[in-house]
């Protein structure tokens, strides 16, 4: 897996310039629209740069050579997972350094404790997205996944207004349950989306190699 | 080294089905027309197809089933695809030392300059000569014991054609005991370097000789109408009409050489074994 992560990486060194000038508008929106927000923003270039790895394997028919190195279909959908969480991780810490980086610039408190717990649930959602991401990547390609991953957007969105709707329809308000959501500690929280993680991402890991098993090389 | 029997394979109307071997320290080559199923049985090999019937076995393996220490042991080189085009060759070396314990960076290096491949360069800025010559040089890097070469050779010219037939005698001339199965339709190529070939047409085998044989008992006759009607056709692999009559493929050379000393009796050639075993009466 070393050597796909070591093509990985000297191929998002080819986009360096892209890269550094996502940090410099990541530290600009930083100071002037807020620290929380740029969690959010970073850790999620960081995945769509991490992912884009599979359409770089994709073009020019890479693939077939690809799957004649040492390597199997397992470590190949492995080493994408790793890639990627390893890529948020990784922009997720200089999220986290340049908010905090802000806020003692700003003069705001610092409460090391609260703002982590925060920011870690902040990283919970890119990794959700992630385990949406790859499967689809794999399976429909760069330019097919963009539409699939849209059109998932679009029907979560007509899904989530029509239950609203129907939920109103019946009686019970919607208010109701975000004040209910609102109630949820943090730490309930922090362990409800550990679990969702897990769960997604044990079924994402599945069907990728599933995706990689039956591709057509 | 290499297995392949009653290799099946279907799309659509068309279908594969073949068998081919082998043998350890030789050079096996592939010919046929584009389409006749060269690619599709080299794919088989390197397990990134399934077959629908038959079986692929290399190192006494299934092909889909090896191992990444039996991938180590198999260079490869295919004619449309390879390493991302946004790598530089130093890119190159660096994924290569993780994925093969026995990358020789040293001979790698050497050869690139020897090439005149520049190693900062990224591959997509690359002539289509000096891609093809960086696909059989990686292929060879990693002292393998199985080559598997497609189409290595398409659409070079001849020098860098020269030059990558020279990566492959050298890799042979290392170790007596590998092996390399190399596909092409550039026969001259072929000629000078396989041992025994495989003439492939319409996804099945036509012809196994040994590229010795060929190129010596193989020939063609070219005879007019009445000398046609006399001849012996003992031997006559295929026939083809002419204007001046007909042309014959024999593996008899010698037979009819002594048989008919007033007949024209022309060496053949790869080439001329395609044409007459694909097109041929």
């Amino acid at each position: 897996m070393s050597g796909l992560l070591v093509k990985d990486f000297r191929l998002l060194l080819q986009r360096k310039q892209a890269v550094i000038m996502m940090l410099v508008i990541a530290v600009f929106i930083s100071f002037s629209i807020g620290e929380e927000f740029i969690l959010g923003y970073l850790t999620f270039i960081g995945l769509i740069l991490a992912t884009s790895s599979i359409s770089y394997d994709e073009f020019d028919n890479g693939y077939p050579f690809l799957m004649t190195l040492p390597i199997t279909n397992k470590t190949y959908v492995l080493e994408k997972y790793v890639l990627s969480a390893g890529a948020m991780l990784f922009s997720w810490l200089v999220a986290l350094v340049i908010s905090f980086a802000t806020k003692m610039m700003h003069g705001a408190p610092i409460q090391p404790a609260e703002d982590l717990l925060g920011a870690v649930l902040i990283l919970f959602f890119p990794c959700l997205l992630m385990n949406i991401m790859i499967p689809i990547q794999l399976k429909f390609g760069s330019e097919k996944s963009r539409i699939v991953l849209l059109a998932i957007g679009g029907i979560g969105a007509i899904i989530g207004y029509g239950a609203a709707g129907f939920m109103e329809k019946i009686g019970d308000d919607i208010d109701d349950i975000i004040q209910t959501l609102d109630r949820i500690t943090p730490a309930t929280a922090f362990l409800l989306l550990t679990v969702l993680v897990i769960a997604t991402l044990f079924i994402s890991y599945r069907i990728s190699n599933v995706i990689m098993d039956r591709k057509i090389l | 080294m290499v297995t392949v029997k009653n290799l099946t394979k279907r799309y659509g109307d068309y279908t594969l089905n073949l068998s081919l071997e082998l043998p350890d320290g030789m050079i096996t080559g592939i010919v046929g027309k584009n389409g006749a199923g060269k690619s599709t049985t080299i794919k088989s090999i390197l397990g990134l197809i399934t077959p629908d019937e038959g079986s692929v076995t290399v190192f006494g393996k299934e092909a889909r089933a090896l191992s990444c220490a039996d991938k180590e042991e198999i260079g490869v080189a295919l004619s449309d695809s390879g390493f991302s085009m946004y790598l530089t060759i130093r890119d190159v070396i660096c994924v290569l030392k993780k994925m093969y314990h026995r990358f020789d960076e040293k001979m790698f290096v050497g050869k690139c300059e020897e090439l005149g491949l520049p190693v900062d360069k990224q591959i997509k800025n690359f002539s289509t000569g000096m891609k093809a010559k960086l696909r059989v040089l990686v292929a060879v890097s990693h002292r393998a014991r199985l080559l598997i070469l497609d189409e290595p050779t398409a659409g070079l010219d001849v020098e860098a054609r020269n030059d990558i037939l020279d990566l492959l005698r050298e890799y042979m001339r290392e170790d007596e005991n590998r092996s390399i199965l190399i596909s092409s339709h550039i026969s001259s190529d072929l000629e000078g370097l396989c041992d025994d070939l495989y003439l492939i047409h319409d996804g099945r085998v036509l012809l196994h000789e040994e590229t010795d044989r060929i190129l010596s008992e193989y020939a063609i006759l070219k005879v007019d109408e009445s000398e046609y009607s006399a001849l012996d056709q003992k031997y006559i692999l295929k026939t083809r009409k002419e204007p001046f009559g007909y042309a014959c493929l024999t593996d008899q050379k010698k037979f009819y050489g002594e048989n008919y000393p007033r007949m024209i009796v022309e060496k053949a050639n790869i080439d001329d074994l395609i044409l007459f075993m694909t097109g041929g009466k």
